[in-house]
């Protein structure tokens, strides 16, 4: 292996720690008087925006999955296929983003667009649980959802910032 | 990658999407009846109409789990769940048209249809 891989796999694995440990501390905290009820920040998104954008697409992925598999273990299938299925979306919309030529979008639209394609998936999953009812949340989720994505999309930003101040 | 914080696109993006959810939510919000729709599983097991609820009760659904609704005279509200969570009582009190509440472990929802009556059966 060469040393780029090595590197790759190990920025891959923090970044995982990341997430998990962002999402683990954002369910802690009660956001349900900030937030339409279910609905959270989404914080542990900026660690797959900053594979997809540092590392690999290919990590980004990485990320998505490990951080799902820990919800798998601690909070049931259910909760996994949500989280799995908002991720991959999300991701893969985040890394189309990425690609985009001349870099159309900045960081703020590539939380927004996480955002929405992130509830947008989780939104048609819930349909298949509770039926199409779920459908009449997707105002509040457009609209807080834009709001969130504005927020990751600036910690973005700067964490960008950070980890590049070398370069 | 270029590090940028917000492009031309980004606020389009933005706003295009605001301006849906918006859309959205006053398309939702019509109509000035009260009918307060239960579902489980995608079927509606109660409709009930709230302009006309005048004493405080509460009632049992049974759905994957067991839940409690009390409808009072300003609307309709989760009172008691047995899911983990409890998100579907965060949601409080609903009366609107548009509005919704959801318990999810035990996919059983509420939402607020604005026909006068003859509910639409095909929504949702």
């Amino acid at each position: 292996m060469n040393r780029k891989r090595l590197e790759n796999i190990a920025k891959s694995g923090l970044l995982s720690a990341f997430a998990i440990a962002v999402s683990l501390l954002e369910s802690l905290v009660p956001s349900s008087s900030l937030l339409p009820p279910g609905m959270k920040v989404g914080f542990s998104n900026v660690a797959t925006m900053i594979a997809a954008k540092n590392v690999s697409f290919a990590s980004a992925f990485a990320v998505t999955v490990v951080k799902s598999l820990f919800v798998l273990i601690t909070r049931g299938v259910t909760a996994f296929l949500l989280s799995l299925a908002g991720g991959l979306c999300s991701v893969s919309a985040v890394v189309l983003i990425f690609r985009s030529r001349k870099g159309r979008f900045g960081c703020v639209g590539a939380g927004v667009v996480g955002a929405a394609c992130h509830n947008a998936a989780q939104v048609a999953v819930y349909s298949v649980i509770v039926g199409g009812a779920i459908f009449w949340y997707l105002p509040y989720l457009l609209v807080f959802g834009t709001l969130c994505g504005i927020l990751t999309g600036a910690v973005l930003y700067l964490a960008e910032k950070a980890l590049n101040k070398d370069k | 990658m270029k590090n940028k914080l917000i492009s031309k696109a980004d606020v389009i993006l933005v706003l295009a999407l605001a301006a849906v959810g918006v859309l959205l939510f006053i398309l939702f919000s019509r109509g000035g009846g009260k009918t307060a729709i239960i579902e489980y599983d995608g079927k509606t097991v109660k409709e009930i109409d709230l302009e006309n609820a005048k004493e405080e009760y509460s009632f049992e659904v049974e759905g994957d789990l067991k839940v409690v609704f009390t409808v009072t005279k300003d609307g309709i509200r989760f009172s008691a769940s047995e899911c983990p969570d409890g998100i579907c009582m965060d949601f409080g009190v609903i009366s609107r048209p548009g509005q919704i509440a959801v318990c999810a472990p035990a996919r059983v929802s509420v939402r607020i249809s604005g026909d006068e009556k003859n509910v639409d059966g095909v929504t949702g």
